[in-house]
This record gives C-alpha cells, sequence and structure tokens, in this order.
C-alpha cells in the first residue's frame, strides 16, 4: 500500500491554509506535515521535515515564495514546489519556475485539479493552471 | 474600507469558481476561501469568523438556511448574504429569519456583488429587486387565497351578521328557518377555519370578505 503524500503548505493568511486543509482533506492519498506562514518559517521546518511536495505562496511577508522556492532548491533540488497565486498578483510563471517550482495554481484551485497537479508533479511533469495561461501570466 | 476576509459557500464547483473571481476582479478581499458544503463551512468557521459569507440556499445534504442558523448561533454578528438561482426566491423569507442580511440571485454582476457587499459590510440590508418585486407578488397571492369561495346563502348570512344581526333575525329577514340560517354558519366557520360568530365576523372584516 502506498504511502500517503507529504505536503507543507506556506501561505501567510491562516484562513487560506485552512481552506486548503479542508480541500486536502478530501483527497484520500495525502497528508499535511506542516505549515508555515512565511519563506523563512517554510526553510526552518525543511530543517526536520521531509515533504514530497510544498504549495507555496508567491506574496508573503519577511520572505516571499520565489526567494523561499530558491533556497529551498538550493538545498534539496529534488524537492517539488508548486507556486500559488491570485490573478491579482505581479507573479509571473516564468519567474516561479526558473526559480525551481514544478507548479502553477490559483488560489481558488478545485479539487479535481489540485489531485491532477500533484498526480503530474509526483510523477516527474510541471502543472500549469490553464486558467493562468489564458490570463497571460506567461 | 480594510480587504476583507470572505467564505464562499455553494456546493457547484462553477458557482464557486465564478464567485471567486468575480471577487478576487474587485480587489477588495485579502483572502477568499470556498467551502462546498454547509458542514465543511461549519469547519471552517470553528477556527475562523469572516467579515462576510456568500451562501448558497439550495444545497444537499445541509441548505444554506440550516447552515446560516448555526453560523449565527455561533456569530449572532456574522454577516451572510443569500445566493440563489431563478426558482430560489421562495426561500427568501427563511433566509431573513435565519439571520441572511442579504438576498441575491447568482447572476448578478461584479459591479453590483460589491455594491452589495459595501452595503451590508456597512451594516445594511440588500434584496435584490427581481425577489422584491417576487415577494410582493407572493404577498399579495396570499391574500387574494383569503378571498374564500362562498355560495349566495353563506354571503347573504356573513353579510347580515357582520352588521350585527342575530340568528333569529337573519332567519326571519330572508325568510328562512333557523335551521338554515345555522348550515350557512357552520359552513362559514368550516371554511375560515373559525369558531365562532365574533371570529367569523372579525375573519371577514380582516380579509375583506365584507364592507362594513
Amino acid at each position: 500500500m502506498d504511502s500517503k503524500i507529504k505536503i507543507i503548505l506556506v501561505d501567510d493568511v491562516q484562513m487560506i491554509r485552512y481552506g486548503f486543509w479542508l480541500k486536502f482533506r478530501k483527497l484520500k492519498n495525502v497528508e499535511i506535515i506542516g505549515e508555515a506562514e512565511n519563506g523563512k518559517l517554510f526553510l526552518d521546518l525543511l530543517t526536520n521535515l521531509k515533504p514530497d511536495i510544498v504549495f507555496m505562496d508567491i506574496q508573503m511577508p519577511v520572505m516571499d515564495g520565489y526567494e523561499a522556492t530558491k533556497k529551498a532548491m538550493s538545498h534539496n533540488p529534488f524537492l517539488k514546489i508548486i507556486a500559488l497565486t491570485n490573478n491579482n498578483e505581479e507573479s509571473t510563471i516564468d519567474q516561479m519556475i526558473l526559480s525551481g517550482a514544478r507548479g502553477f495554481l490559483l488560489k481558488s484551485v478545485q479539487i479535481d485539479e489540485l489531485q491532477k497537479a500533484i498526480e503530474t508533479v509526483m510523477n516527474g511533469g510541471t502543472y500549469i493552471s490553464s486558467e493562468l495561461v489564458l490570463m497571460g501570466n506567461l | 474600507m480594510d480587504k476583507l476576509k470572505i467564505i464562499i459557500v455553494d456546493d457547484v464547483e462553477m458557482t464557486r469558481l465564478g464567485l471567486y473571481l468575480l471577487l478576487d476582479k474587485s480587489n477588495k478581499f485579502s483572502a477568499i476561501v470556498d467551502a462546498t458544503d454547509g458542514g465543511s463551512f461549519l469547519d471552517l468557521l470553528q477556527h475562523f469568523t469572516p467579515d462576510m459569507v456568500l451562501m448558497d440556499v439550495n444545497m444537499p445534504i445541509m441548505n444554506g438556511i440550516e447552515a446560516t442558523q448555526k453560523a449565527m448561533k455561533m456569530y449572532p454578528s456574522l454577516k451572510i448574504i443569500a445566493l440563489t438561482n431563478d426558482g430560489g426566491e421562495e426561500y427568501i423569507e427563511d433566509m431573513i429569519a435565519a439571520g441572511a442580511k442579504g438576498f441575491l440571485m447568482k447572476k448578478i454582476n461584479s459591479l453590483e456583488l460589491q455594491k452589495v457587499i459595501e452595503v451590508v459590510m456597512n451594516g445594511g440590508t440588500y434584496f435584490a429587486p427581481e425577489l422584491i418585486s417576487y415577494y410582493n407578488r407572493v404577498c399579495i397571492d396570499h391574500s387574494e387565497k383569503r378571498r374564500i369561495e362562498l355560495t349566495a346563502g353563506e354571503e347573504t348570512v356573513l353579510n347580515l351578521l357582520c352588521k350585527g344581526f342575530s340568528i333569529k333575525e337573519i332567519a326571519s329577514k330572508l325568510s328562512v328557518s333557523i335551521k338554515f340560517v345555522d348550515e350557512q354558519c357552520s359552513q362559514l366557520s368550516a371554511k375560515t377555519a373559525t369558531h365562532n360568530a365574533v371570529g367569523l365576523v372579525l375573519f371577514a372584516i380582516k380579509h375583506k370578505m365584507v364592507t362594513v
């Protein structure tokens, strides 16, 4: 029996982290092993935890998603990071991909797409939400 | 107005996404979280108080009315705006009774939604114009239903009762038996669910069945 996919959630707004927890709860094969409210606290978590996938908000105080991704990837190039964004943010997909992210999702992502993104990334692929491509964030 | 935290509760994914994008476009929200059902929403409420909730009325397992009732018990000052598709207008009274501060159609556009949110955040209430006209129609229909069908005999007896005549006097006036007048009164009581002459007269006056 496969063990559950270990996830860390990084977002500065607690309500959003909890909203994602509600969604992950509906997926049978995942487990949230940690949460952080900024990039720096996330890097601290990484010293003790070994996640399979990290869901990383981009806009955060103290240390944002770009920097946290770059730093995390330099320690562990195999870490799978999926970026989270709202369409109001001045974020660009290519910037996050250059940092090392394997995926890019809107925070409004629903459960089915979340599952698809996790599966794709766990299998070594890249997943970019189609709405983001359409919105011209590339 | 500070950026707000809002929870969307709707069982249909396209609606959740649609509302999420409408709200996000406005750039007035620091956090938007969506829940697929009343149960998950109440779970969320155990940990957070949002500034506002957009609540679908028609949901399986736990509908918006029940979810609103339970949420308002936890947080009596919570601002919940009900949302419904065409056909959901009949729930307006229940949602208001449950504590909703607004009632909107889902086909609302982004600018209108923002306006309504602002009104409700400032302590006001808002009910979509389409719903108000539905509500008016319903109230008129209800009062029309009170215009109970009466036979000629019943109507005549009722009018005389309301003028203050006794059963004996009515029988005499109409040149009919007292038994006949009694029968009309029984029929009238049955049709109006009243139990005595006074009740009957009050009912008739209240529902404008007679002019006095």
